[in-house]
């Protein structure tokens, strides 16, 4: 095992005021089992603290961190330098931000515009269902909620999106669907008609291809094309479904 | 410099929230349920609320189930009173224990996916220092939802939030408060993106920015964790109460700082230095390795301090071994497949065949901007200021005194942001806004500083030596010699600071230019935090000195701290309510000065 | 299946990894897995046999002067030709299996994808074995009207059960449609290319095919055929345009176009089928 690497990394790197976009190579010496968001610190420490990139939680919590290396959409913090070596079989990396939204700088993108997809299959309860007496929590046992339970794991890293092939203009993409798709497997959820009309329309479940890109890249090992493929199989009622 | 800075507008707002997190989504989901039509903005640092640090919570949240035969609010009560080593406050221990439960109701009526028992009713799980009858027996009080507890919470609000309309300004900074006499009127906010300064007027104005974890070495805490909202308030003259406790977690994981959870320990693990001795004997002959948290943490530093650590090349930090390859493989598979994941992830290590490096990491401040029960910000001389709030973790109220209980502290959120939030719309009933005269000055003259700063320094490598400085002076283990060592270390770099050259001038998401100010957030309030622990001479809870290692009846206050020129402290004090105890109902002389042993 | 899983799993090791170190398929497979690539195959198959059906309508038109037919066909006895012939069974067939994989995937709720996909390799490559055996051979006779009255009662099956299954979801009737002529080609198309190998006259000589044509029931097998390729392939170009085109305008112009040209040679082959 080797205890230190010689990393080249090119990243993709955009000026805002300028508008200018250019790759930018970076030699580094690191340790294995560095994280590449320990590696971006050490650019911004000893070579160029101008190098904007994302993170918050640093431990594949938040969906942060998102970044394509070389071509695959992942999360830097979970990313360490030995097994990207290894699993790229090269110790040279070429580092872009996520293709979902604009980019603000460098390998920041504006992930509040991906959003908005999310936002618009709304997740959380539209109208709830009765409860049995008011104050009460809803019964709901782990059976019931083994189908849906590995899709509440989401985080929102866009990886799926980012992969997919069915790109990202005008359709909902994976993790929005499943939002939703949470929220139609969820008994405590009454509003199904509506979110039905929204997965079904033109730039809902239609638009997936099965390519199952979703579910390989993503972080959080959820089987994203399962859900979506759930939708197509109509298991959630049709839209014009009396309530 | 070229640019000269500006306010390029201003935004009119009822109400406006510096922080959504789980506290300040909640809090704002309740102003909007009970007020439909209010209008929030709700600023966050990170580019999306759902990226707050309250996501990553995975433990749980204590709350008495009024169905549960054995437990009651008065034990839960009494063990956040006990853990605080008696310097909680009693009114705000009350409050939030007897609204626990329901608040856990109202979650899951909104959508939250709490882990069930096969009846579908809430499963529990027990966490240390919760117990049943003043100590007998564990309790089964914790909420949760699976090993993501937080996210649970802090996605229920924002969904919450969004359904009833709120206006998030993402990537945002507030920098400066803005006041009318001695209302608080508002805020100056940054916006990173757009790299302009906006004037935002509202008429109640919440503070819920999180906590501090950056100011120290190796912490469980986010990267956007750097005590902003304490420092903006520091500089706006308030103080903050009991800047020095702060509690660390004894094994976190070497360099993400992950928790590598007490389990590890109750099923068999064993602390090792480098000389491969299991140490814990000699600091605790009886219980080893499965001592209370602040004695195993302060065993860990001792070993390290000594000489007997191990230095990970990669993340240059020193650490002892947890030891689990003893363990059968049942043990690894059923019991500790999380934590063992952890290890395989981030350190690429096979706990199974290979040792563990693990230390102490920060992993909460129960310290914070002074607050009453309501959430209502107090001054130096605890008068409330009219349109300031605060809560969650950035503020001090004090459910938790000088330690917190595992579980308590997401519980403060979610309550703490409804009272606040019930609070708010009352004061807002007799409020209004004017506009203040003052410009954003003092904002302008530290981001133009930042601008205009000449020299050779680096903000990484100045951020680095701080958290080393504080984290060998002033973390598990303090003393005068070196907490003055640290204070005369902060002015240092204090001083270098003013010699780091950004690479760009430009506004837009500059992310040097936050890091400068985050850095300056970070020295002021390491700053506070070393003068309060130098102060209070004597060991309570999670601060621990060396030179006085008992707790003292003459320290039975709060700290309250402020610092309007950079190492210039003044210490004041906020006595500690014992409304439980002076009701004088059954049970009362529980929660008298009391020992706190396990 | 057992054994010629086994086989096809010893086949695989030793493909998938030189197949791995292609450098298109190695950035995809290595970034978005197998499936992901299968998509493009997929997708790039479909786009060819647009562009084939297109082209082959073209050609059949000249049946209406069956000497400029014959003059044409003459091209396809070279052996370049012939080769290609062949050739064109491997997206045909690949593309109809992997169709009925994403069908049986998404309307069946069956997961055990890799299996499928191994299956489809398999029943692809024996496929386009058994094809190029045929052509070498090329004195079958069967009556067409046997033949395909044989295979349009198979293909009523999928489409049955696959209309049955997908009819009542909320999916939109084009996306519906396109499933269900999926699964008519399915069988029809595969056996179409077999037909038409089965003899070289068969295919390729404007009076045989003439004569074949005046029965009604093979009448109407081709126009199901032109019309259901015309339908399926047109929704197609169309469901990969929106990937890339991002504003309605654009997008319904792009319908329209598409629509248009379908709707041209559909005209085309129609009258061709009516009038021949
Ligand atoms: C690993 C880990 C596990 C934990 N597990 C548990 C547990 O099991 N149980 C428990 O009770 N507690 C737990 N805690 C503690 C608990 O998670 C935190 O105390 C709590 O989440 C803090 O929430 P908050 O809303 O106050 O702040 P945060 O969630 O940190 O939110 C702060 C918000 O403020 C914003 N912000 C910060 N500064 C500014 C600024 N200047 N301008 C604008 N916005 C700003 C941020 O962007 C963010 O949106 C855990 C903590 C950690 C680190
Ligand atoms: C032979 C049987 C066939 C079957 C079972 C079949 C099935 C399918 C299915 C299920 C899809 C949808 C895939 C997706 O969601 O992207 C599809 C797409 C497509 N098909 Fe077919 N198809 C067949 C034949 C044809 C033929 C003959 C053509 C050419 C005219 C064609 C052209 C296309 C095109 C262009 C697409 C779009 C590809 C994409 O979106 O990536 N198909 N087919
Ligand atoms: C190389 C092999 C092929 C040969 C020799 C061939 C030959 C023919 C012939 C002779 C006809 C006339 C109708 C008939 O005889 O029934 C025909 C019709 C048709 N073929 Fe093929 N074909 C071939 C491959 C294909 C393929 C691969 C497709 C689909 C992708 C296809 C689609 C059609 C359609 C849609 C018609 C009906 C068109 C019309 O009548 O207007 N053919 N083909
Ligand atoms: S489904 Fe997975 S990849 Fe997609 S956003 Fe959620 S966590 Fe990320
Ligand atoms: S990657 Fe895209 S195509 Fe469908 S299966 Fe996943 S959404
Ligand atoms: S920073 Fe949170 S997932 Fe990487």
């Amino acid at each position: 095992m080797e205890e230190n690497y010689d990393l080249t990394l090119i990243i993709h790197r955009y000026d805002p005021d300028t508008k200018r976009s250019w790759k930018q190579t970076y030699h580094l010496n690191a340790g294995r089992i560095l994280r590449f968001v320990d590696l971006f610190r050490k650019i911004n420490e000893e070579e160029d603290p101008g190098l904007a990139w994302n993170s918050s939680c640093e431990h594949g919590q938040c969906g942060s961190c998102s970044v394509k290396i070389n071509g695959k959409p992942l999360l830097a913090c979970e990313l360490l330098v030995e097994n990207a070596v290894e699993y790229f079989g090269t110790t040279t990396f070429e580092i872009e931000p996520l293709n979902v939204a604009p980019v603000i700088r460098d390998l920041v993108t504006d992930i509040e515009k991906a959003y908005k997809r999310v936002d618009k299959v709304k997740p959380y309860i539209i109208q709830s269902a009765p409860l049995s007496e008011k104050g009460e929590a809803y019964s709901i046992t782990p059976d019931e909620m083994a189908p849906y339970i590995n899709a509440t794991r989401c985080i929102n890293c866009f990886c799926c999106a980012s992969a997919c092939i069915s790109s990202h203009r005008g359709f909902l993409g994976p993790n929005a669907m499943l939002a939703s798709i949470v929220r139609l497997m969820d008994p405590r959820e009454m509003e199904k008609i509506e979110r039905l009309r929204v997965l079904y329309s033109d730039q809902g479940v239609c638009r997936c291809h099965s390519s199952h890109a979703c579910s390989f890249v993503c972080p959080k090992e959820i089987d994203v094309a399962h859900f979506i493929a759930l939708a197509k199989e109509g298991r959630f009622g049709s839209k014009s479904q009396k309530k | 410099m070229s640019k000269t800075l500006k306010i390029d507008s201003t935004i009119r707002c009822d109400v406006l929230i510096v922080g959504a997190g789980g506290a300040g989504l909640r809090c704002a989901a309740e102003i909007l349920e009970r007020r439909p039509g209010c209008r929030i903005i709700a600023l966050t640092k990170v580019p999306h609320p759902q990226k707050s640090h309250t996501s990553t919570a995975q433990g749980g949240l204590a709350a008495v189930d009024p169905k549960d035969p054995s437990d009651k609010n008065l034990f839960h009560m009494f063990d956040t009173w006990k853990g605080s080593d008696c310097t909680a406050d009693q009114n705000v221990i009350k409050k939030i224990s007897e609204a626990s439960w329901e608040q856990i109701v109202w979650l899951e009526n909104r959508g939250m996916h709490f882990s069930r028992d096969h009846e579908g009713r809430l499963l529990k799980r027990t966490f240390g220092g919760h117990t049943i009858r003043f100590g007998e027996s564990p309790a089964y009080r914790a909420v949760f939802e699976a090993d993501r507890t937080g996210k649970g919470i802090n996605d229920t609000c924002w969904g919450e939030t969004i359904k009833r309309g709120i206006c998030f300004m993402n990537q945002t900074i507030a920098t400066e408060l803005l006041f009318n006499g001695n209302r608080c009127v508002g805020s100056i906010v940054f916006k990173q993106k757009e790299g302009s300064f906006v004037r935002i007027l509202s008429r109640a104005t919440v503070f819920a920015t999180g906590g501090i974890g950056q100011v120290f070495k190796v912490t469980t805490n986010c990267r956007q964790n750097t005590g902003d909202g304490l420092a903006v308030a520091l500089r706006a003259g308030f103080p903050i109460m009991d800047p020095e406790a702060i509690q660390f977690h004894p094994t976190g994981i070497v360099g993400p700082g992950i928790l590598a959870s007490e389990t590890l320990r109750s099923v068999g693990g064993i602390l090792r230095n480098r000389h491969m001795e299991g140490f814990m004997e000699r600091y605790a002959p009886k219980m080893k390795d499965l001592a209370p948290r602040d004695m195993v943490a302060r065993a860990i530093e001792t070993e390290i301090r000594e000489g007997r650590g191990i230095l990970n090349p990669d993340h240059r930090i020193e650490h002892v071994w947890i030891d689990l390859r003893h363990l059968p493989h049942s043990v690894h598979e059923e019991q500790i497949p999380e934590v063992r994941g952890f290890f395989q992830k981030y350190m690429n290590i096979d706990p199974k065949t290979q040792l563990c490096p693990v230390r102490p990491s920060q992993h909460y401040h129960m310290g914070g901007i002074p607050t009453n029960e309501f959430g209502e910000v107090q001054t130096a001389f605890q008068e409330t200021v009219p349109g300031f709030f605060a809560i969650g973790e950035c503020a001090s109220a004090s459910f938790h005194g000088f330690n917190r209980l595992g579980s308590n502290s997401i519980l403060e959120l979610i309550t703490m942001g409804k009272y606040a939030g019930e609070r708010v719309l009352n004061y807002m009933e007799d409020a209004d806004t004017d506009l203040p005269d003052e410009p954003a000055e003092a904002t302008f003259s530290q981001f133009s500083r930042y601008v205009e700063n000449r020299g050779r320094e680096n903000i990484g490598k100045i951020r680095e030596e701080m958290k080393s400085l504080m984290t060998e002076n002033v973390g598990v283990f303090r003393n005068e010699e070196k907490i003055v060592r640290a204070i005369e270390g902060l002015a240092d770099l204090k001083k270098r600071a003013g010699n780091i050259p950004l690479s760009s001038e430009s506004l837009i998401m500059n992310q040097e230019l936050v890091e400068r100010w985050e850095l300056d957030n970070l020295l002021d309030l390491s700053m506070v935090i070393a003068h309060a622990s130098l102060n209070r001479r004597e060991s309570r809870g999670a601060h621990f000195r060396e030179d006085f290692p008992e707790r003292k009846d003459a320290f039975n206050h709060h700290t309250l701290a402020s610092m309007t020129e950079f190492g210039k402290v003044n210490l004041g004090k906020r006595s500690v309510n014992q409304c439980i105890f002076e009701a004088k109902e059954k049970f009362y002389e529980k929660f008298g000065i009391i020992e706190r042993r396990y | 299946m057992a054994i010629t899983d086994s086989v096809i799993k010893r086949l695989e090791m030793w493909i998938l990894p030189r197949l791995a170190q292609t450098p298109v398929v190695s950035i995809y497979a290595g970034t978005r897995g197998w499936p992901f690539v299968i998509a493009w195959i997929h997708r790039f198959f479909g786009i060819l046999l647009v562009i084939y059906v297109l082209f082959h309508i073209y050609t059949l038109s000249f049946l209406e002067t069956p000497a400029l037919f014959d003059h044409k066909m003459k091209f396809f006895r070279f052996f370049l030709f012939v080769l290609l012939e062949w050739l064109l069974a491997i997206p045909v067939i690949f593309h109809a299996l992997n169709g009925s994989r994403l069908v049986l995937y998404e309307s069946f709720g069956f997961r055990k994808d890799g299996l499928m996909i191994r299956r489809l390799l398999g029943i692809s490559v024996a496929y386009v074995f058994f094809l190029g055996l045929w052509m070498l051979l090329g004195n079958q006779t069967v009556t067409p009207l046997f033949f395909w009255l044989t295979v349009s009662i198979i293909a009523v099956i999928p489409v049955y059960l696959v209309t049955g299954k997908i009819w009542k979801t909320g999916m939109p009737v084009g996306w519906k449609l396109q499933r269900i002529t999926g699964a008519f080609l399915l069988i029809s198309i595969p056996a179409h290319l077999l037909f038409m190998h089965l003899h070289p006259s068969i295919g390729h000589e404007s009076d045989v095919v003439i004569q074949r044509m005046q029965n009604t029931f093979i009448r109407f097998v081709d126009m199901a055929l032109v019309v259901s390729v015309l339908y399926h392939g047109g929704y197609g170009l169309l469901a990969i345009a929106k990937d890339y085109l991002e504003s309605k305008p654009l997008q319904t112009a792009c319908a329209a176009i598409i629509s248009l040209v379908m709707t041209v040679f559909a005209w085309i082959g129609i009258r061709l089928i009516l009038t021949v």
